[in-house]
């Protein structure tokens, strides 16, 4: 069992990263959003791009991290080299999605970060602890723990799709875009209903409703790391904020 | 205590009464079994006494309910849950977390216990129903019966006076049943009340005290363990109950059809992440018998039909149609599998739609003749998904005979169904029965290979162990691998 002095269950932290409190990571995940639409400039949006892998990488996410360093890299490359055939509408129409995904790319990294590295009882916890109404709590980590239930699903969805001989590729979505979504929507859509009900009745039925104190194995607290990284988007994200009113243009 | 005093309950959604003038009363310590068949009430009683009803459930209650003194209609379900523990049908959808461990301490850290005294309570917990090494595992590599194992622990944690099981064993294998049952005799060692609703009835034989009988709504009969064992087929047709004593269990079924086909397997290999999962070197099966896929649960079962119908491609090795060759992309065109999960396989707005999807040209007549057989042509217009389970079952096996394919796969058509559905089934599958069809089943259902299977196929650790025809050796074979008494026929 456990040799350490104090008996609190850590989980196995298979990802190396430093552990920061829920509350952090979503303090995190809502501040640097604001931030990445303060500034219009290519070095403004890597800088923020930069510290977002900087939180990944220190988090725990290392691959992911390098991943979306090469995604962002080759936007910003698309970007350059198409640049001078702006006047064609295909290639204003290919810079256009680069632009935009590479625009969002620092919020979905964060987004993955928060759902990969957190436990939902631990989500739980640091709601109940930010005094969230009871509702919210309930229907956020719902949705919080049907991600990986409906990807299960999916592969299901798939299977049968393929039996059928219903097509599911990028021909099909460009030839035919509606029926094919529908064909996948349809079954999915009944899946996360009955999934969403009877994970609420397992969860209630083991007192999720409690109205006084919950309580997490893993321990929740701040600890140095949360209480620097926060400080530092923060003051960041006030010191933008009163340069964007001043006018200037970042 | 338990005391249930005239209630009667209906769903706002419906006009009918789901409980009506239900008065029981169950004794601290007691193992008490609801059964009778599907949409009887037996899960709206369960709902009743774990605050479901009228929390999470909306209609209209009238009577008094008591539970150890306190009662539930007037609690919030939080109150509730440190009494009555409540334990669902469907391993998947039970879990709150991911991760066992912390699933386990869910409930307790609900209640606000100290984290120590949680870790404490989880290390407890583990060793009582034996499941060290399920703690901290992911929830999605569990098999179903290890999951149900996990969902268990997790109310064991919070130790409950009162549980209450809504179909646990209908997604289990006869391994997984087992260990249930294991439980079951620990809880009841304990003094806890346990109150069951189910079809299944062989794993309770002496854990159960009274039975109570229902039919809509409404509790017809008690009986005893040993009544419910006397009961005769034609009994078990009405009441829906399953045989408590399988080694006498016994029932007539039709013979194979006379066919020349097969479909052989050679040196069949399927890896997943570089792990050989299937290896299958030499096997036959003939068209015109219905086939039950036996094994343990993770041990190959759906790997194999997936190669066998060319959903996964098979690395190496050739499977023949009679002594032509068969690629997997030719296979998947010839080939469907009703999944245990209907729902995923249904797409379209309506029956016939449903039923003519990717059929070019698809002939009027043919079409009549298909919702006739799957006894479906009034519900033509319906929405698939307003149809009740086994319409949809109709459905999706109705769509596979319309476009003509000849290797049907069933999984687990009949978990969770009472007797006379598991009946129904079995017919409708009989009725697919043809000179040029190749019908697989896996099941763990005993009582279902009994009442339509022709030959068994046991996979183990992704080989084929056994491949027999159930003839009085096969029988003896298949009773072996159930573990039932041969000997001990009473």
């Amino acid at each position: 069992m456990s040799n350490t002095k104090n008996t609190v269950y850590q989980p196995k932290n298979k990802t190396n990263g430093l552990l920061f409190d829920p509350r952090t990571k979503i303090l995190l995940l809502v501040e640097l959003d604001i931030l990445l639409f303060l500034g219009r400039s290519l070095a403004y949006e890597t800088s923020v791009f930069l510290f977002c892998v900087l939180i990944l990488f220190v988090g725990g996410q290392r691959k992911t991290a390098l991943k979306c360093v090469g995604i962002f890299l080759f936007f910003v490359l698309t970007e350059q080299l198409i640049q001078p055939y702006l006047t064609n509408s295909f290639a204003s129409f290919v810079h256009f999605i680069v632009v935009v995904v590479r625009k969002v790319l620092p919020a979905f990294m964060l987004a993955k970060w928060l759902v990969a590295t957190t436990e939902v009882s631990a989500f739980v916890a640091a709601m109940w602890k930010c005094r969230f109404p009871q509702n919210a709590i309930v229907t956020t980590s719902v949705i919080f723990r049907c991600f990986p239930t409906l990807s299960e699903e999916w592969g299901a969805i798939k299977t049968a799709m393929k039996m059928r001989g219903i097509e599911f590729n990028l021909r099909s979505m460009v030839t035919k875009p509606s029926e094919t979504v529908v064909r996948i929507l349809v079954p999915l859509f009944i899946s996360a209903l009955n999934i969403s009900d009877e994970l609420a009745a397992a969860a209630l039925c083991r007192g999720l409703d409690n109205p006084g104190t919950h309580t997490c194995m893993t321990l929740i607290h701040f600890r140095w790391y949360d209480i620097a990284f926060l400080l530092l988007v923060t003051a960041a994200l006030a010191v933008i904020c009163v340069l964007n009113i001043k006018g200037y243009s970042l | 205590m338990i005391e249930i005093q005239n209630v009667s309950f209906t769903y706002n959604q419906t006009d009918t009464p789901s409980l009506s003038g239900i008065n029981i009363s169950i004794q601290e310590g007691e193992c008490v079994l609801l059964c009778g068949k599907s949409g009887c009430g037996k899960t709206t009683m369960t709902r009743l006494l774990n605050g479901m009803i009228p929390d999470f459930y909306d209609g209209t209650l009238d009577g008094q309910i008591r539970i150890n003194g306190i009662s539930p209609i007037n609690c919030s379900m939080y109150e509730i849950s440190k009494i009555v523990g409540t334990v669902f049908q469907n391993p998947r959808t039970q879990f709150y977390t991911v991760n066992t461990t912390s699933e386990i301490a869910f409930g307790c850290e609900n209640h606000g216990w100290p984290p120590e005294q949680i870790y404490r309570r989880v290390m407890q917990v583990a060793a009582d129903l034996h499941m060290e090494e399920l703690l901290n595992r992911n929830i999605f590599e569990l098999s179903g019966g290890e999951k149900q194992k996990v969902a268990f622990a997790s109310i064991y944690a919070l130790n409950p006076d009162v549980y209450v099981l809504d179909e646990p064993s209908s997604n289990l294998d006869y391994f997984a049943i087992r260990e249930l049952q294991a439980i079951l005799e620990l809880l009841k060692k304990q003094g806890k009340t346990i109150l069951l609703a189910e079809h299944r009835t062989w794993y309770l034989e002496h854990l159960v005290d009274r039975a109570f009988y229902m039919e809509q709504g409404k509790i017809i009969s008690e009986y005893s363990m040993q009544e419910l064992a006397d009961f005769t087929v034609q009994k078990r047709m009405e009441t829906g109950i399953r045989p408590v004593r399988l080694a006498s269990f016994t029932i007539p079924h039709k013979e194979p059809v006379p066919s020349l086909h097969t479909l052989s397997m050679q040196n069949i290999r399927f890896a997943y992440q570089k792990q050989t999962v299937l290896k299958i070197n030499q096997a036959v099966f003939h068209a015109g018998r219905i086939t039950a896929i036996i094994g343990k649960n993770g041990a190959g079962k759906s790997t194999f039909v997936s190669v066998l119908c060319g959903i996964m491609k098979n690395q190496k090795g050739n499977i023949y149609l009679d002594e032509a060759e068969v690629s997997p992309k030719k296979r998947i065109s010839t080939s469907y599998m009703v999944m245990q999960e209907v729902n995923h396989q249904l797409f379209m707005d309506s029956v016939e739609e449903e039923i003519l999807l990717g059929v070019e040209e698809p002939s009027e007549e043919q079409l009549n003749k298909v919702l006739l057989q799957m006894d479906i042509a009034e519900l033509r217009e319906c929405h698939p998904m307003t149809l009740s389970g086994g319409q949809k079952q109709r459905v999706a096996i109705g769509a596979a005979v319309f476009c003509g394919k000849t290797i049907l796969v069933f999984d687990e058509p009949t978990s969770g169904l009472d007797f006379s559905h598991m009946m129904q089934t079995a017919r409708l599958v009989e009725q697919l029965k043809s000179p040029d069809v190749f019908i697989f089943v896996i099941t763990h259902d005993y009582e279902f290979i009994l009442s339509v299977c022709d030959g068994v196929v046991e996979i183990e650790n992704g080989t084929l162990k056994n491949n027999y025809s159930l003839d009085y050796a096969g029988l003896q074979k298949l009773k072996k691998f159930y573990s039932i008494d041969v000997d001990n026929i009473i």
